[in-house]
């Protein structure tokens, strides 16, 4: 508890400097903020410093505008928005008086940018040396490919995520979203957090070059050691255990229009059990079955059987038995089943609802994680661009509002817009 | 170089649900003990394997995911050790439990008990559905996790009809949800003092579905899965295409700038194939949307003369964000990877030798994040460990 006594958060104290965009870098300072950071997403309504989401749909009322995205307000809850014109000296001047004021530097351009502007890692840490510096980019800041654009199926496609997933002999299904953004924010989170932990211990700064692609290849996991060791060439096997850890272990069509339903076996144990539950005696009287091994030799029987249970039932109903005679299964959720049918995630409180002035009344997923005694999770809606630039300047810097006005009049920096202009903006 | 996280101490329970935040841990160089149970970890005995050797000290699963860790057994259903798993904690910054709610108090060791062992200590529980609520004593698997979460149901293909929902593969559930594990134990610490987390495997999947739930919430419509790209409302033109050597490019276009649409389409004239894309109407929005079929298909022809690395590194000399869709072994010879030193050399001890392991995918400046050690042998630490906790 706090000397108030409400709920601390775990990144108490801790302000980021954030220029990231997208969701791999904005995903990231997104994690940040969700545990308690206090984050300042330095903005314009111009690339290279606009967020091209800030564009991008669903829109509230279907009607676009800076201050209506859906997914940008989904990835930028719980920030602050600080509109400052980086192509001008006095804002990067501007920039340049916040690093003091900051633990944490993220950003997510084209390599090069920060540099041009005179805010890359050596040039901040000359004003704040235990500064923690994220760069993260599609290929990272080295390397033949370090100039190459990438965004989540690119990463995906480059680093064998795509190739391994789908159904034999035919092209690649991937992955049907950008996974690797959703991974690149979580990583680059992940490295932030090394950074201060490390800072934590040491009193030391950190630089982190973080590539979206290359991170894309460490989650190939034991793929990476089989192609090196043993020369494989890893293809994909639809649902089926790439590696037959599991079996049965696939996706059954189920009762309705596109539903399936997911059993994995593993132990002899679950497999006893969905014999009992399909009632399929002579499958639980065959002993070369009792084990994995026996198992995958008759996969296509075994499925067959399974196929054959599982069409006529409801995918839910049957989720249910199975998970109740203790063996791993789950209907293949759309996000309306998550949202409005699953009790887990509702008791959980996955999904936050945030009031927003400009969007309304929004569900906003939260954290997968709950600490007692501290606060954690999705807070505030996102930022209106520039929403915050003038609170910030005056209580980091102590601008008057003299000066604020001048820079406004300027064009350096641009302030929180009134209601009626945010929705129309 | 020292490393980034060498100073702090780690216990893990072995287990499927918590090796990749033990790894991410143990390649930043924190010390992380592996407390095994009698016999060995479950994943001792998950393919694929080293050359075809199944035994306990040859899966390439166990291999990957413990590099750099000590391994201790210790049998938490007996007093001696329980008594050495505490004593472990003690000195110990974050438990990494990986067990079903209620299975560590039912041997003795409840949440209470462990904090008392050290007041400290981070405990991280991760659990397939969370300690609590009406699915928490649910199974799960990496292809229920991503069922349940939501993931399956956006994969697959929308030209091949009645065909499945397809799984993401590579341990995937376990990458969403450890990564987490780590991400908030290394937050925990932040705040200096003792914390016990929470995590559910299945709402760390279910919130990772992109624009599924924004696309929902305003519109009210749910996303449906398309062949190698975004699952989505309204239908979208391919942008997977053939290359000439039978592999697969991904030609994305979205957010075409002018100055990449005018790279691709001068490309395309080079050979003759552009067709009518030199024409300017497609600069205007509404056109190049409407159009987007055909667009595809006019790239897919000239994709179909060349190879996928030609298609690659052409395109994205053109700013454009293409990339070859490489199979996992391509990146053995891939020659950013190798620039990076993303793989690197550890020794395995007798007979194998030195073997060419994954490194990580972080790089630090000024210390290092990476595997240095291959995953400890059954037990390889265990007299130590409990011999300093017999002396205790």
């Amino acid at each position: 508890m706090t000397d108030d006594g409400g709920m601390r958060a775990l990144l108490d104290g801790i302000r980021v400097l954030d220029f990231t965009r997208h969701l791999a870098g904005a995903g990231s300072t997104r994690i940040l903020a969700t545990l308690g950071a206090e984050i300042l997403r330095i903005e314009w309504p111009h690339p290279p410093a606009l967020d091209f989401l800030r564009l991008s749909g669903p829109h509230a009322d279907g009607r676009p505008g800076m201050n209506r995205g859906g997914f940008f307000a989904q990835i930028n809850v719980g920030k602050r928005s600080v509109a400052i014109d980086m192509s001008t000296d006095a804002g990067k001047d501007l920039a340049r008086e916040l690093i003091p004021h900051c633990d944490v530097i993220a950003e997510s351009f084209s390599p090069g940018v920060m540099k041009r502007w005179g805010l890359d890692y050596e040039a901040v840490r000359a004003i704040r040396p235990d500064i923690i510096y994220l760069s993260a980019s599609g290929f990272g800041q080295t390397g033949p490919y370090a100039g190459y654009r990438s965004v989540g199926p690119t990463a995906q496609a480059y680093s064998g995520l795509t190739a391994t997933s789908g159904l034999p002999d035919r092209e690649p299904a991937g992955w049907g979203f950008s996974y690797m953004d959703h991974m690149g924010a979580v990583m680059n989170a992940a490295a932030i957090l090394m950074g201060l932990e490390r800072r934590r211990a040491t009193g030391e700064g950190e630089f982190f070059d973080a590539g979206q692609s290359q991170h894309g290849c460490a989650l190939l996991g034991p793929m990476l050691l089989d192609v090196s060791l043993n020369g494989s060439q890893v293809r994909p096997r639809g649902n089926h255990d790439l590696y037959g850890n599991f079996c049965p272990n696939n996706a059954y069509r189920c009762r309705g229009e596109d539903s399936w339903l997911a059993i994995s076996v593993r132990e002899p144990g679950e497999w006893a059990a969905l014999c009992a539950v399909m009632g399929a005696d002579d499958l639980a009287g065959r002993q070369e079955l009792a084990t994995l091994a026996g198992r995958l030799t008759h996969e296509s029987e075994i499925d067959a059987r399974i196929r054959a249970w599982a069409l006529p039932r409801d995918a839910r109903e049957a989720t249910v038995a199975l998970q109740e005679a203790g063996i791993p299964a789950g209907l293949a959720q759309t996000v309306e089943d998550k949202v409005q049918r699953d009790p887990q995630l509702a008791f959980r409180g996955l999904y936050t609802t945030l009031d927003d002035p400009v969007l309304g009344e929004r569900r906003y997923e939260d954290v997968p994680v709950r600490i007692d005694g501290f606060d954690v999770g999705v807070t505030t809606p996102s930022p209106w661009l520039g929403a915050d630039t003038r609170d910030v300047l005056r209580e980091l810097l102590g601008y008057s509002e003299e000066r604020l006005e001048q820079l406004k009049a300027d064009a350096i920096i641009d302030d929180a817009i009134t209601l009626e202009e945010a929705r129309g903006a | 170089m020292n490393r980034t996280l060498e100073h702090l101490t780690i216990v893990e329970l072995a287990g499927p649900r918590t090796e990749w935040a033990g790894k991410l841990f143990a390649q930043a160089g924190a010390r992380v003990v592996l407390v095994e149970p009698p016999g060995g970890a479950e994943t001792r005995g998950y393919a694929p394997w080293f050359h075809g050797r199944e035994d306990a000290e040859s899966s390439l699963h166990f291999w990957h995911y413990n590099t750099d860790k000590e391994s201790a057994v210790l049998d938490l259903a007996g007093d001696e050790g329980r008594a050495a798993f505490l004593a472990l904690l003690g000195e110990a910054d974050v438990l990494l439990d990986g067990s079903a709610p209620g299975e560590l108090a039912e041997a003795g060791l409840t949440r209470e008990a462990i904090a008392r062992a050290n007041e400290r200590l981070v405990h991280v529980a991760l659990t397939p559905f969370g300690q609590e609520g009406p699915m928490a004593g649910w199974k799960g698997s990496d292809l229920v996790h991503q069922a349940l979460g939501g993931q399956m149901m956006m994969n697959g293909y929308d030209d091949m009809p009645a065909s499945p929902p397809v799984n993401g593969q590579g341990n995937q559930a376990g990458h969403m949800a450890g990564s987490w594990a780590f991400i908030a134990a290394l937050a925990a610490l932040q705040a200096g003092k003792g914390a016990f987390v929470d995590l559910s495997v299945h709402d760390a999947c279910a919130g990772m579905t992109e624009n599924a739930l924004p696309q929902y919430d305003y519109t009210g419509k749910v996303v449906t899965r398309r062949t190698g790209r975004h699952a989505s409302v309204a239908p979208t033109p391919p942008w997977q295409h053939r290359a000439r050597d039978g592999r697969y490019i991904n030609a994305q276009l979205v957010n075409v700038s002018p100055r990449a649409w005018e790279g691709l389409v001068s490309w395309l004239d080079e050979h003759g194939m552009a067709e009518d894309l030199t024409d300017p109407k497609y600069f205007v929005p509404e056109i190049f949307r409407e159009e987007a079929v055909h667009i595809s298909e006019v790239i897919g022809r000239f994709v179909a003369t060349k190879t996928a690395d030609e298609i690659f590194h052409g395109a994205q000399a053109r700013a454009l964000i293409f990339s070859a869709i490489l199979n996992p072994e391509d990146l053995l010879d891939d020659p950013h990877l190798a620039a990076r030193d993303f793989w690197i050399e550890l020794d395995q001890g007798e007979p194998e030798g030195m073997l060419r392991y994954a490194g990580s995918a972080f790089v630090a400046q000024n210390s290092e994040v990476r595997p240095r050690r291959r995953a400890p042998r059954l037990d390889e630490h265990g007299p130590a460990i409990r011999g300093k906790a017999a002396e205790g």
